[in-house]
């Protein structure tokens, strides 16, 4: 089966029946909100450092199944890595350890980096 | 797992005894229906016999007035197309926001095309479009007005035969695309004065890649596809014969047992509402409630999102449809929930659902053991105002 097909594969599929780190943190050193207008998605994240880790990182979702996969993988590729690293994700990135997206849904895995960039960069640090 | 199928609004599966009409002339009668020999004469006459069901089906006076095609799809373009297709002067058309893209595409299309004009008329809040609307907005130069008889997304009928009996009095052709309601409510077109019907054979039990269009004697109806000259010249093309059989007898059955099996399923449809209502909080029922198709219920769920809650209920065997966006390949909303105003946030959680033969308790049983808990799930991990 390709990759961008039109239908969901079975890790976003698990993604969304059982999304990762849902939940949000009470003190989180970055949080990033992110909308999508045209389809209405609305994304909360949440992200705990100790100095330069990421210990913890938590979502809140009200949109489609390939934004829900795309920001559950991403709390998973985000702890345990340095918040350095945690700027180098890509929307790619996370679509290949999705194992792809739909052409029309591609733009959900770019939702997802725009709100990591908008917690890391915006974010006061403690 | 168990498999429910809540959509027969996308499609509908094939009945046993369609099959079984339709069967032979997949196996054993292959002939093609325009030979002179005996081959092609049995075929023939199993087509024209479907002919003939279809238009008493409709009510049709003739069943040379009946036109097989590849679908649906086809036949909208067909009555759109071919009513418009060598009009000199700049004809005008009127037709609702609500159409299905095969009418609406057809319409924007010719409009670049053939300089055609083009009114697109908005339902009011609940779906429906008003006389009154319609008729503020023909122009001396307009030659067709098309609306659909049921909505596919909300289910809404709507007032057809006063359309259509203004069409007659001004010498305006009437379209309806009649493909969602076809075998659902009774047709009559002589006494509703349709000029042309679109139907469709995998929405009535019948295959994919099967329809028809009425158009009624004299209608200057053109071809779109031109060849071999079958079906009077208008739709060329070798007759998909064992399709045209199976559309017959599933025209033939709805005749027979359309009325019971449509109030079964009213009763069905409307206890999912009333326990969805009772069960879950902060639901809306979409759409006029009474002048509606008897197995559509389009359901927006506040605070959730219908894609992810359909493939919830799709992990749990539950087959149903969404309006909001991002799903089926478009990256937009449902244009007739966009075009009755909805919010946004409604548009955004609405599942549809459609139910048809085959539906039962059981099947509304298993949806109410898992959707309550699906809502919740969805509900939880949103985000709070």
């Amino acid at each position: 089966m390709s990759n961008s097909s039109y239908h969901y594969n079975s890790t976003v599929l698990s993604h969304i029946a059982s999304p990762q780190n849902i939940g949000i943190i009470e003190n989180a050193n970055y949080t990033g909100k992110g909308t999508n207008p045209s389809c209405g998605d609305e994304v909360e994240l949440y992200i705990k450092a100790e100095g330069e880790k990421i210990t913890d990182a938590k979502i809140k979702i009200l949109g489609c199944g390939a934004i829900t996969a795309s920001m559950s993988l991403l709390t998973n590729l985000l702890i345990g890595k340095s918040i350095e690293d945690a700027k180098m994700i890509s929307s790619e990135d996370i679509e290949k350890k999705l194992g792809g997206l739909p052409e029309h849904k591609r733009h959900c895995s770019k939702l997802a980096r725009r709100v990591l960039q908008n917690a890391l960069e915006n974010s006061k640090k403690e | 797992m168990k498999r429910i199928y809540l959509d027969h609004n996308s499609t509908t599966p094939i009945r046993p005894e369609v099959i079984k009409i339709a069967e032979p002339y997949i196996k054993s009668f292959f002939g093609n229906p325009s030979s002179v020999h005996s081959f092609g004469r049995e075929t023939r006459e199993a087509i024209e016999n479907s002919r003939a069901q279809i238009a008493s089906t409709i009510n049709a006076s003739d069943p040379n007035e009946i036109f097989f095609t590849s679908g649906g799809t086809e036949s909208d373009n067909l009555a759109i197309r071919g009513v418009l297709n060598n009009q000199d002067i700049k004809s005008h058309i009127i037709t609702t926001e609500i159409e299905h893209n095969a009418v609406l595409d057809t319409c924007n299309d010719l409009s670049k095309e053939k300089s055609v004009e083009v009114s697109y008329i908005k339902p009011d809040k609940n779906g429906l479009v008003s006389v009154k609307t319609i008729k503020n907005a023909v122009k001396d130069n307009t030659e067709l007005i098309s609306v659909m008889l049921g909505n596919n997304e909300i289910g809404t009928i709507q007032p057809i035969s006063e359309i259509s009996s203004f069409c007659k009095d001004n010498g305006i052709l009437f379209h309806t695309d009649a493909i969602q309601a076809i075998g659902k409510i009774k047709i009559n077109v002589q006494k509703d004065n349709i000029d042309l019907l679109s139907g469709s054979g995998h929405k009535i039990n019948a295959p994919k890649g099967i329809g028809f269009l009425y158009a009624r004697k004299k209608t200057p109806l053109n071809a779109i596809l031109t060849g071999g000259g079958q079906e009077q010249n208008i739709r060329s093309g070798t007759e998909n014969v064992a399709g045209i059989v199976a559309l017959g007898e599933a025209c033939r059955i709805s005749d027979t047992e359309g009325n019971q099996l449509w109030d079964n399923v009213l009763k069905l449809r409307n206890r999912l509402e009333k326990e969805v209502c009772e069960k879950i909080p902060d639901v809306e029922i979409i759409g006029n409630k009474v002048q509606r198709l008897p197995g559509t219920s389009n359901i927006a769920f506040s605070n959730a999102e219908g894609e992810t809650l359909l493939i919830r209920l799709d992990l749990e065997g539950i087959a149903v449809s969404t309006g909001s966006a991002c799903s089926s390949g478009s990256t937009e909303p449902s244009h007739v929930l966009l075009s009755m105003d909805l919010p946004r946030n409604l548009i955004r959680g609405s599942l549809r659902f459609s139910l048809g033969w085959g539906s039962t308790d059981e099947d509304i049983d298993y949806l109410m053991d898992k959707l309550p808990n699906a809502v919740e799930k969805v509900r939880e991990i949103a985000p709070k105002d």
